[in-house]
């Protein structure tokens, strides 16, 4: 937290988060992802629903091969803390906190006492949420709700199952199943009622007209949740002028399980549509799975390394790139700014030091390091810092950040920059 | 020594305790720690011998055989063994962590009341809690909401005060490192200092849109724990800054003292006064009150306590007016709610700062110092102040300008209502 002026408790779960992670996953295998964020996006919305992963808990055992794990006697002995529990037991005067919450509680200090804002924990509320971003789909209704004074109110999106389902806009919502709503709970709690496998069935409980109205009525409505999908990349041809309607431009505002084939389509779209040069906007993107980052890297270098990762006691990871690019040698910039983080980074870093791309913008955030993000028996879950990264030169960027080769001041507009940058196309026109 | 041990006292309490005796402390660790770290002389009964010893031994942390006495902790074992097996960078302190598990226990009971202090953190604060104390002179607590040190309240010509820190102020850094997220011990460790040396807050206020900076020359603070005087012309003024151990007697000999001057009536002055012992509290009030109701505490378990004045008074009769402000808290809430209550004297100043709730201390195996709130307590006429605050009879505020020239209009009033002579203001 920075001595700025804003003075904010930390929530349990941080909407704007930096961070390389790992899923923990069964089997053994574990999924690679970055940080969670851009959250904010869907912090109003129902899109609600599964990712489409299980991601389950693994217990303790080591990471990758050949590192084993740490002798369990550094644990606390935690005797202060039963002391602590009988006490609080048997003395307190007040409300005591239900007993999940005191562990979620005794979890977020244990966490905190590590010092790292990279590693903390995740309430199962919010988890859920987490992994659908990650995912970006989920079984959901197909509605925003705004948190109000007198609680959640609902704006279904047309020909969606809450539509469908005789949802109005502006109905104030009182139960999903069997849960009371209050103007209390957070979002992510409502949200994750919500959401449900596709296919699934929801009701909900609203109330229609004002409440001093004698006329407000409470109606039940059942929906079927179906699948909503969160893009994580926008593009478009820059026709806008015939100097530069041979650009492709590519937004990705996170790096979710659908992001490579989301670059797949977008590539091939724009190329059919004539672009020969392209500018990928990285600009606020946090970051997300690795595994998207490293594939989507890979489709523009031919081989070298991506990222080299590194683990406690020196243990070293390199990702290379496959023999094979998607676009030939066609021009790319990539536009970044103090938001592009973690994964975005690692893109930005692995093109830039194959000389395969410029970067346009400003620095960069400078989030070097990875977290396994483990989901525990209840389903909350536990990101834990366990690596750090270095880009092909060897480059490690924590609390540094990537120098973009050209530098655009804050407020001009960096996009019309990056286009300028794009080198002409003649080459790739004559071949 | 006059403290009541509990064992003579409470009928309602936890066997544990009851066969225990020891002093019930009330008072809001933040006020306390901070007039005890910030200033000097608050002599309290934080003597860690005290302290009542734990009441379980520890436990194993075998997951298994605390499953059915601590329902739904399967998780956090996961999550420790998770961490040290793949955490990079440098582990905590063993002891850190499970500091770390008790404060976010504590965390969600919402009770800003109910705290810890970690061995350390215990040993500096009974290392300070006698000899002199060189600081900026101000009481501070540990905002819970914006968690971030507040200024409760900035001691009358003291550095702080010259400074121009105000009442209300919320300090987010210190010397330029912000201590937001931190604790209120560690903040106070960095504002203090030796005397000379300079301090830089980072202030954040109220209708500032900005934080402000301010330096503090950091001095020797003096507060002693009780002062007398005459006012008015024959009005006897006798000021109580702490209800430590001694509070009781002290009270008693400076008030028989005074009325040996005959005066025409007695101002006992309250104001920035966070509290203390409850058992002084009983104690003061028996200066004033005989065969009466001070307070009613009432715990967990529904079981209460009421608490009498067992002493003759030594001023029953003599008109009696009670300065009390915001600053005012806990132990001097219940001197003034006793008095209300009784009708023995007015009230007079700003409305007080309503901390209703009583906390025990206890020592742990470790060293460590655990204070839970176990009760509330009512005024004898059953009224809770806790979060409300008393209302003086007689509401005069202070504005900054009368602060700052050295008036005091509440005293003021004190003195005209017991019908002495109002002196003109000090010249500064």
């Amino acid at each position: 937290m920075h001595a700025g002026t804003s003075i904010q408790r930390r929530q349990g779960f941080h909407r704007l988060r930096f961070g390389l992670c790992y899923n923990a996953k069964s089997m053994g295998a574990r999924r690679v992802l970055f940080g969670i964020a851009a959250f904010a996006l869907v912090a109003l919305a129902f899109f609600a629903g599964y990712a489409t992963y299980p991601l389950l808990h693994e217990g303790s055992s080591g990471l990758w091969a050949g590192v084993a794990p740490e002798s369990a006697t550094d644990n606390p002995d935690l005797g202060a803390y039963w002391q602590v529990w009988d006490l609080l037991e048997r003395d307190f005067y007040g409300e005591q906190p239900a007993p999940e919450q005191q562990t979620y509680g005794a979890i977020a200090g244990m966490v905190q006492s590590f010092g790292d804002p990279y590693t903390y924990f995740v309430e199962p509320p919010s988890r859920e949420l987490e992994r659908d971003e990650l995912a970006g789909k989920f079984g959901g209704i197909g509605a925003d709700v705004e948190q109000t004074e007198r609680g959640y109110v609902v704006h279904p999106l047309a020909g969606q199952p809450a539509a469908q389902a005789g949802v109005q806009d502006g109905d104030l919502l009182l139960m999903v199943d069997d849960h009371e709503i209050t103007a209390s709970m957070s979002s992510d709690e409502v949200i994750a009622l919500v959401r449900g496998p596709i296919g699934s069935t929801v009701a909900l409980v609203v109330r229609r007209g004002g409440e001093s109205q004698p006329n407000a009525t409470e109606l039940t409505f059942t929906a079927t949740r179906a699948e909503i999908q969160t893009p994580s990349i926008e593009w478009r041809l820059l026709d806008d002028s015939p100097q530069t309607a041979d650009i492709g431009y590519m937004r990705q505002t996170i790096f979710s399980e659908r992001s490579p084939q989301e670059m797949r389509q977008a590539i091939e779209e724009l190329r059919n549509a004539g672009a020969h040069r392209f500018v990928w906007d990285l600009r606020g993107n946090p970051g997300g799975l690795v595994a998207s980052a490293v594939e989507q890297a890979d489709m523009w270098l031919d081989s070298g390394t991506i990222v080299v990762e590194e683990k406690a006691g020196g243990l070293r990871k390199t990702l290379e790139a496959t023999p094979g690019v998607l676009v030939g040698h066609a021009p790319l910039v990539l536009v970044v700014d103090g938001g592009t983080a973690s994964a975005s980074e690692i893109v930005a870093g692995a093109l830039r030091d194959h000389s395969r791309a410029q970067l346009v913008g400003q620095k960069t955030y400078g989030k070097g390091s990875v977290q396994l993000i483990h989901e525990l028996s209840d389903q909350s879950s536990l990101h834990v810092t366990n690596a750090q990264w270095f880009t092909p030169n060897g480059q490690q960027i924590s609390g540094k950040g990537l120098l973009p080769d050209v530098m655009v001041p804050v407020g001009v507009d960096a996009l019309a920059t990056a286009v300028e940058t794009l080198p002409a196309v003649q080459e790739a026109k004559t071949r | 020594m006059i403290d009541q041990p509990v064992a003579s006292s409470p009928s309602g309490v936890a066997p544990g305790r009851r066969s225990s005796s020891k002093p019930i402390l009330i008072t809001c660790l933040s006020i306390f720690a901070a007039a005890l770290l910030l200033s000097v002389g608050f002599g309290i009964g934080f003597g860690a011998g005290r302290l009542t010893a734990p009441p379980t031994a520890a436990r194993g942390s075998s997951s298994s055989a605390n499953d059915q006495l601590y329902p739904k902790f399967d998780v956090f074992w996961e999550a420790m063994n998770l961490l040290y097996s793949d955490f990079y960078g440098e582990l905590p302190q063993s002891d850190a962590a499970t500091y770390g598990a008790i404060r976010g226990v504590l965390g969600e009971l919402k009770d800003p009341n109910t705290s810890f202090m970690t061995p350390q953190e215990a040993e500096f604060f009974r290392s300070h809690l006698e000899g002199s104390f060189e600081g900026i002179g101000a009481r501070v607590e540990w905002d819970v909401k914006l968690d971030t040190v507040r200024i409760v309240e900035p001691f009358e010509n003291q550095p702080a005060w010259k400074a121009g820190v105000k009442r209300d102020d919320l300090v987010i850094a210190v010397d330029g490192e912000s201590v937001v997220g931190t604790d209120l011990t560690s903040a106070i460790e960095k504002i203090r200092g030796t005397k000379g040396s300079t301090v830089k807050l980072t202030i954040v206020r109220e209708g500032a849109t900005e934080p402000i900076e301010i330096d503090v020359v950091r001095d020797r603070i003096e507060i002693p724990t009780i002062a007398t005087k005459t006012v008015g012309g024959n009005l006897a003024y006798v000021q109580l800054n702490s209800f430590n151990e001694n509070a009781g007697e002290l009270v008693r000999q400076a008030v028989a003292d005074a009325l040996e001057q005959n005066p025409k009536g007695l101002i006992f002055d309250l104001r920035g006064n966070p509290g203390g012992l409850l058992t002084q509290a009983v104690e003061v009030s028996n200066v004033f009150l005989q065969d009466a109701d001070v307070l009613i505490e009432r715990f967990a378990d529904g079981k209460e306590q009421i608490y009498k004045t067992e002493k003759p008074a030594v001023a029953k009769d003599i008109p009696l007016v009670v300065l009390v402000n915001e600053g005012s808290a806990s132990a001097s809430e219940i001197v003034a709610g006793a008095v209300q209550d009784a009708g023995r004297g007015r009230l007079v100043g700003a409305k007080t700062y309503g901390k209703g709730s009583v906390q025990l201390p206890q020592t742990l195996n470790d060293g460590s110092i655990m204070r839970v709130t176990i009760a509330r307590w009512f005024t004898p006429k059953d009224r809770t102040i806790d979060g409300t605050g008393l209302d003086p009879d007689e509401v005069i505020e202070v504005t900054d300008e009368q602060r700052k020239a050295g008036e005091d209009p509440q005293l003021n009033k004190a003195i005209e209502l017991l019908g002495g002579q109002v002196e003109p203001p000090p010249v500064q």
